[in-house]
């Protein structure tokens, strides 16, 4: 299930067709992975963006325990993240 | 073909006001006679919403990125140039929307203005004919039936009743004008539709986060070296490389949460709760 919903696009008055809401879509969500990527690094130490690149592979379990116990301000850096990019979004509805 | 029922000197003789006065025959062709045969929704009056456009926020932040820095600058210098430009450009178009959303406004009113001045004209016209009309049906009234005399006057109380149906027409197509479009033109005036509301709010927010972003990347830089930005920037790119699945099903979560929550929460009280409590 997608994060942006239509109906949520619906009401700021974006009309997409399936196809191109697809598309919308993954574009959205890369460019939040991407923006909340850059927000967890920027948060932390050369110490522990050194362990995270170490955790690839390591298995979702031991990756969530390190991100939580690493990154206490993730739920507000993905929120600011989501917020940033839904004021893009409606600033530039007019256009899409 | 644009005929305004306006007050022409050959129909003022007619008027009610002077009622002595002889009137003027309406044996003419019916545009000259100044119908208003064009349709209510072509009117000129209207502003034109597509090229009416005195320049958008879009626009006018994009001027603001010219007059980059000449000297050399630091990385901390550019970064802070960077950030106070992005921030310029968003208090730009701030302004800016509102100044193009106020042209907006002063111009629907002054067509609301116009169009009910048209409508007040029709409505006196009307009134002039109706009277002019009830006169002349007494006078033929005590004329003799058949004559050449009656017969005329008759063919212009005819004309007279054509031409007073069309002004009513073009009244009440003026008046369902007024009443059909009012409701959208106040939402405007009035802060626009439930989606300009949401998008308003939407802006609002991303502001607020944007200002919080700054604040936490200022604060993490007190504790990174440049030396290790390269380092930093080869990391980052592996991790945003990892398969597309990897991260985001940790924070698919969270994000849900914060979407679902959006359209519950108020431009910046609840982010500024939080920092506070924090």
């Amino acid at each position: 299930m997608s994060a942006l919903s239509k109906e949520f696009l619906q009401g700021i008055g974006i009309e997409l067709d399936d196809h191109t809401y697809a598309a919308f879509v993954d574009h959205f969500e890369s460019t939040l992975h991407d923006r909340i990527i850059d927000s967890v690094v920027d948060s932390l130490s050369d110490e522990q963006i050194e362990q995270l690149a170490a955790q690839r592979g390591s298995g979702g379990e031991q990756l969530w325990q390190w991100l939580s116990a690493n990154v206490p301000e993730l739920q507000d850096i993905i929120r600011a993240e989501i917020d940033i990019l839904l004021g893009e979004l409606a600033e530039h509805s007019d256009s899409i | 073909m644009s005929h305004e029922l306006g007050p022409s000197s050959s129909h003022s003789s007619s008027s009610p006001e002077t009622p002595g006065t002889e009137y003027e025959p309406y044996t003419d062709s019916e545009s000259e006679l100044g119908l208003d045969t064009e349709s209510p929704s072509t009117d000129t009056d209207l502003p034109d919403q597509e090229s009416d456009t005195t320049g958008t926020p879009e626009e006018g932040a994009g001027e603001l990125s010219e007059g980059a820095p000449e000297l050399e600058e630091t990385p901390e210098e550019a970064a802070a140039h960077e950030e106070l430009q992005e921030s310029e450009q968003l208090q730009t178009a701030t302004d800016e929307e509102k100044e193009y959303r106020l042209t907006r406004i002063d111009k629907l009113l002054n067509t609301k203005d116009r169009v009910q001045k048209k409508a007040l004209l029709y409505d006196q016209r009307d009134r002039a004919l109706q009277w002019n009309i009830a006169r002349l049906e007494g006078k033929y009234a005590k004329m003799r039936s058949g004559s050449h005399r009656a017969k005329r006057l008759e063919n212009k109380i005819a004309l007279m009743k054509r031409t007073q149906g069309a002004i009513r027409r073009n009244a009440n197509a003026l008046t369902s004008r007024i009443e059909g479009r009012g409701p959208a033109r106040e939402q405007m005036i009035n802060g626009g539709t439930a989606a300009d509301q949401l998008k308003k709010d939407m802006r609002d927010i991303g502001i607020v986060a944007k200002e919080e972003k700054k604040r936490r990347k200022q604060l993490s830089k007190e504790f990174k070296s440049t030396e290790s930005e390269m380092r930093r920037s080869a990391l980052k790119a592996e991790i945003k490389s990892w398969e597309k699945n990897t991260l985001p099903v940790f924070y698919e979560k969270l994000v849900q949460e914060a979407m679902s929550n959006f359209r519950k929460r108020k431009a910046g009280e609840e982010i500024e709760q939080e920092r506070q409590a924090a």
